[in-house]
């Protein structure tokens, strides 16, 4: 615990803690010379060595690693006999502050070093042969920003601080890939005026506009998300592992395997090796309930604005000539005969197909947009084909063709104008929806740069809230199961033959920590639920966020129709012969 | 902690470009940074401000690295469309405008500035370290602990990257300190070309925008003549090796597509009927044939070469093409494969008479299509290399040329008409050194192999 030395040393000499660390700037660099090529290696460095190899690369990861008062550098202070740990009185704010100055250092060569590596990479495009045929540096930028949430959020199972070393490499990283952007102008008039009086227009380099406004939003939503982690190193819930779960059995065994039957969507699936969030016996403070609920109203906000800037830059890539040429002919073909039959019928409700249309998992529904997608793209296409050719056939006969070809052109615009509510409709109904392919055909053959960078960095901080919330509708829900399991076993007691009534509450407990829309707090369905039935809701706001979210993800009604109807029906009697 | 940072510099540099002797400002500073850590903690706010100072360079560097690469990633298209060059043109360009507006200035045999100095070495150093992660699978073989072998595959540095880009690096390290070692030569000097014509010195006919030399009269001493030739011979061998390393890179990237669309039919077409007559002739004297060739000025010498070129291509194409197709018109094949011998001949005598030759249209059309970023760098990097050894020679050639005039001047020789009218290409001082160059650098026998 090097740094509890630090901070000892810290305290002592106070007063002049400016020279007091430059005394020991040069110390351990002193040490480190011995390290790295000096042959004037001192014997009571030598223990120094591993400490500084973990600190100079700073992936590797390190127990201590959770105190957020343990720095990658403070680590490589010189060693001192005593260690005692001195932070625990120490507040938090005033560590940080002494950190911040010690984190300069840290923009060491090997910095420089990784710097460049991760450059060299995205020069070559990840063709690491050299020989050219990598990846333009759009895609392979967009790759590295998500290769990076991967694994620095990758495993974000828990509501805790992110690990120090995963924290400084996000940013750093992140800062290094973001840093291209920096570079990216447009040339924009500007009147200069001349000294002796009267202008002159000349053009300027400017930020380009869309990067110039969404992604200082991006860093924005990017340090909540990190700042709302860190706000979780104090909560009352904890975490304990599947197995020891599992081995306690009755305390909390809700998540046997019985569940995967009911899944109502891919996402959904039962992740078996998160860790299940543990809440006192009497469930969550009010405080700490109320910091949890407005943790995720935030998450929330956070995760529309990144959605809406990752779909508006969606949005504004140019559809890729390969998409185009993969279209299927016609609409028709697209669809398929039912919704075909329906789009082109007379009247049409795009909510009424989406009732009648087979969305029960997630895979199905992207199913059914990339058709409706690709119909609206076929249609367009064939109809700007024909405003091409049209010049030719006016010359060729104005006769009663021209009319037909008009008539056809009509019909076509109106079917994908129809297509195109469609979509909107099953958009706006599943608003978690992974992309569709002609997102990800315009990801891939992507060359502008920025438009990439928007694109990734707003893409990843949608999973990471995502996942943000997610985690906290496990702490919500199996705090509102403890609470009724409380309640229950007032006047339940053993009357279910002893058995956790947790158990019966859901098919899932976990199921819902994927999908945030799809809470079964969030839909009236579930509210009259037999469970809910037995143990009213206590607070409000658990309510008032249930009616939000209703209104919010309210056709997700029909997704959790199926599920719910399982554990409507079934639940109830099934449940204790299931265990 | 800032120290450390030094030290890891050090040691880097050491690897990187494998200095003997370690020059650098910053690396000196460094070691003044330790001397006085280790030896007294009494002068802590020089140290401290030194190691502020150090630790802002450091930012800096990272800063002006980050925009480097940035622009490098965006193949100088700032719009960031992604209309830009491909990474090896971008990183190409990059080596050679830093080589320009580094070397540019290089006007006097002195050494080079150290700020300048300091910023070639940074930057070649950023841009070189792209090729440290072009690595291709080589066979290794793995001896596991109970002595079983086997064979896996382990990346590793290109090869050509592995031999070149370290010869280059010694190559480079070679210019510069033999540009070092003319601080303290006394016995030349320089004089502005806008100086009286009385003090004005010597300058050899068509440099107008140099400054002059002067030499005392009398002409250098017998030490230091002897000294600058061996200054030239080392510049000589610069030279050759980056040539030779250029040469071998531009032969072995792809004729690219557009080249051989703007070819002409054939290769009559492309020489034109004079030359074409000369080459195809029975009994073909190459010597000859050059000699019959108006050779005047460069212009006309890079004109001959890419002609030369393209009918190579030509032929060489038609060979093939022929060779996939039929079996007939053998005689043909013959008369073709027999032209383009020819004109290959010729091209290494152009070569071996005129080596500091522009480049000819079909190198310049590789190194603007080329996509293999390996190739890139070395392509440049020797290319640059070799245009400073060029410049490095041309002003010792200068020196010589004015010691010679006054040595004349001194002994009245009546004779002064044909002295210094030896061009410095033709000086066959090079050769016999040669090969220790190539020992020197350890890959001399790879380089015969290939």
């Amino acid at each position: 615990m090097a740094a509890s030395v630090s901070s000892s040393k810290e305290e002592n000499d106070n007063n002049n803690s400016r020279s007091s660390s430059s005394e020991r700037c040069c110390d351990e660099s002193y040490s480190l010379s011995a390290d790295v090529s000096e042959s004037e290696s001192s014997s009571s460095f030598s223990g120094r060595r591993d400490d500084h190899g973990a600190a100079s690369s700073s992936l590797t990861s390190s127990p201590h690693a959770a105190f957020r008062t343990v720095s990658v550098t403070d680590s490589i202070f010189p060693p001192t006999p005593i260690t005692f740990p001195l932070f625990g009185g120490k507040d938090d704010v005033m560590v940080w502050e002494k950190k911040q100055p010690r984190k300069q250092p840290d923009t060491d060569l090997s910095e420089i070093d990784m710097m460049k590596e991760r450059f060299a990479k995205l020069l070559l495009g990840e063709d690491m042969s050299g020989g050219g045929k990598g990846v333009c540096t759009a895609l392979a930028i967009s790759n590295a920003i998500t290769n990076l949430s991967a694994s620095v959020f990758g495993e974000l199972w828990r509501l805790e601080p992110l690990a120090l070393q995963k924290k400084v490499m996000w940013q750093r990283e992140m800062e290094w890939l973001l840093s291209v952007s920096d570079s990216i102008v447009e040339l924009v008039p500007s009147i200069q005026q001349f000294p002796g009086g009267g202008t002159y227009e000349v053009m300027v380099p400017h930020p380009r506009s869309d990067m110039h406004m969404n992604l200082p939003a991006l860093k924005k939503l990017d340090a909540m998300l990190i700042g709302m982690l860190d706000g979780f190193c104090d909560r009352e819930f904890c975490y304990v592992d599947r197995g020891i779960v599992v081995a306690q059995g009755d305390s909390c065994d809700a998540y046997p395997s019985s569940v995967s039957a009911a899944r109502p969507s891919v996402r959904q699936e039962d992740k078996w090796w998160l860790p299940y969030p543990k809440v006192p016996p009497k469930g969550l403070s009010e405080d700490a309930k109320k910091k949890l609920q407005q943790c995720r109203d935030c998450t929330n906000q956070i995760l529309k604005a990144a959605l809406a800037i990752n779909s508006n830059v969606l949005a504004e890539m140019e559809i890729p000539s390969a998409y185009l040429e993969t279209l299927p002919k016609n609409g028709k073909e697209c669809l398929g005969d039912i919704i075909y039959r329906y789009i082109t019928a007379d009247k049409f409700s795009p909510e009424c197909l989406l009732d009648c249309l087979d969305l029960s998992s997630e895979h199905h529904t992207l199913e059914v947009a990339n058709r409706v997608e690709a119909a609206v793209h076929a249609w367009k296409l064939k109809e700007r084909k024909k405003q091409l050719n049209r010049p030719k056939g006016k010359r060729s006969s104005w006769s009663a063709k021209v009319k037909g070809l008009v008539a056809d052109c009509d019909k076509r615009s109106s079917l994908a104008q129809r297509a195109e509510t469609l979509l909107r409709s099953l958009k706006h109904r599943f608003p978690g929806l992974p992309q569709t392919s002609l997102d990800m055909s315009k990801i891939q053959y992507n060359r502008d740069v920025g438009q990439s960078i928007l694109e990734s960095y707003s893409r990843v901080m949608e999973s990471l809230a995502f996942n943000i919330m997610a985690r906290i509708d496990d702490v919500i829900f199996v705090d509102n199961a403890t609470k009724q399991s409380e309640s229950l076993s007032i006047f339940n007691r053993g009357g279910l033959g002893g058995r956790p009534v947790q158990k019966r509450m859901s098919p899932s407990p976990f199921s819902i920590q994927h999908t945030p829309y799809s809470s079964p707090f969030a839909t009236p369905t579930f509210c009259s639920s037999p469970m809910q039935n037995l143990c009213p809701i206590k607070d409000d706001n658990r309510l008032k966020e249930a009616a939000q979210s209703c209104k919010l993800d309210g056709p997700m009604l029909a997704d959790l129709d199926r599920p719910w109807t399982y554990a409507a029906g079934n639940v109830p009697s099934n449940a204790p012969e299931r265990h | 902690m800032v120290d450390d940072e030094e030290q890891t510099l050090e040691t880097h540099e050491d690897e990187e470009t494998m200095d003997a002797e370690q020059s650098t400002t910053d690396v000196e500073q460094s070691a003044e940074v330790k001397q006085e850590g280790s030896t007294s903690d009494s002068d802590k706010s020089t140290e401290q401000e030194k190691s502020a100072n150090i630790k802002e360079k450091l930012k800096t560097d990272m800063e002006q690295m980050k925009e480097k690469f940035s622009k490098l990633l965006l193949g100088e298209d700032m719009s960031g469309g992604g209309k830009g060059v491909s990474s090896a043109l971008a990183l190409s360009n990059a080596i050679t405008n830093l080589a320009a507006s580094v070397f540019g200035e290089q006007r006097k045999l002195e050494p080079m500035p150290e700020d300048r100095k300091m910023r070639w070495r940074k930057e070649v150093r950023w841009l070189l370290s792209v090729t440290d992660h072009i690595v291709e699978f080589v066979p290794y073989q793995h001896t596991a602990r109970d002595g079983s072998n086997m064979e896996i595959m382990i990346t590793k540095q290109r090869k050509d990257l592995l031999m070149n880009i370290p010869a280059l690096r010694k190559l480079d390290k070679m210019l510069t300190d033999c540009l070092d070692n003319f601080k303290d030569q006394k016995e030349f000097w320089y004089v502005s070309k806008d100086a009286n014509e009385s003090e004005k010195g010597v300058q050899r006919s068509d440099k107008w925008w140099l400054p002059t030399v002067k030499v005392p009269p009398g002409g250098l001493s017998e030490e230091s003549r002897k000294w600058m030739q061996k200054q030239k011979d080392c510049a000589n061998q610069v030279l050759k090796a980056s040539m030779a390393i250029n040469a071998e890179v531009l032969a072995e990237m792809e004729i690219p597509e557009n080249y051989i669309e703007d070819l002409p039919k054939n290769g009559r077409d492309s020489l034109g009927d004079t030359i074409y007559k000369s080459i195809t002739v029975e009994f073909f004297d190459p010597g000859q044939f050059l000699a019959t060739i108006d050779l005047s000025s460069e212009h006309k010498i890079l004109d001959l070469k890419n002609k030369m070129e393209a009918s190579i291509v030509i032929w060489k194409r038609k060979m093939h093409q022929k060779e996939s197709r039929s079996w007939g018109s053998s005689v043909k094949m013959e008369r073709r494969e027999l032209f383009e011998e020819r004109a290959e001949t010729i091209l290494i005598l152009l070569k071996q008479r005129f080596p500091g030759l522009p480049q000819s249209s079909l190198d310049i059309c590789k190194i603007e299509s080329n996509k293999d970023v390996g190739h890139a760098v070395l392509e440049s990097y020797s290319r640059v290399l070799e245009s400073l050894a060029n410049t490095v020679m041309n002003r010792i050639e200068d020196v010589l040329y004015a010691d010679e005039l006054a040595q004349d001047l001194a002994n009245k020789s009546p004779a002064s008409d044909h002295t210094p009218c030896q061009t410095p290409r033709h000086t066959p001082t090079g050769t016999p050194t040669s090969t220790t160059i190539s020992d020197f650098m350890g890959w001399g026998s790879d380089q015969g192999d290939s």
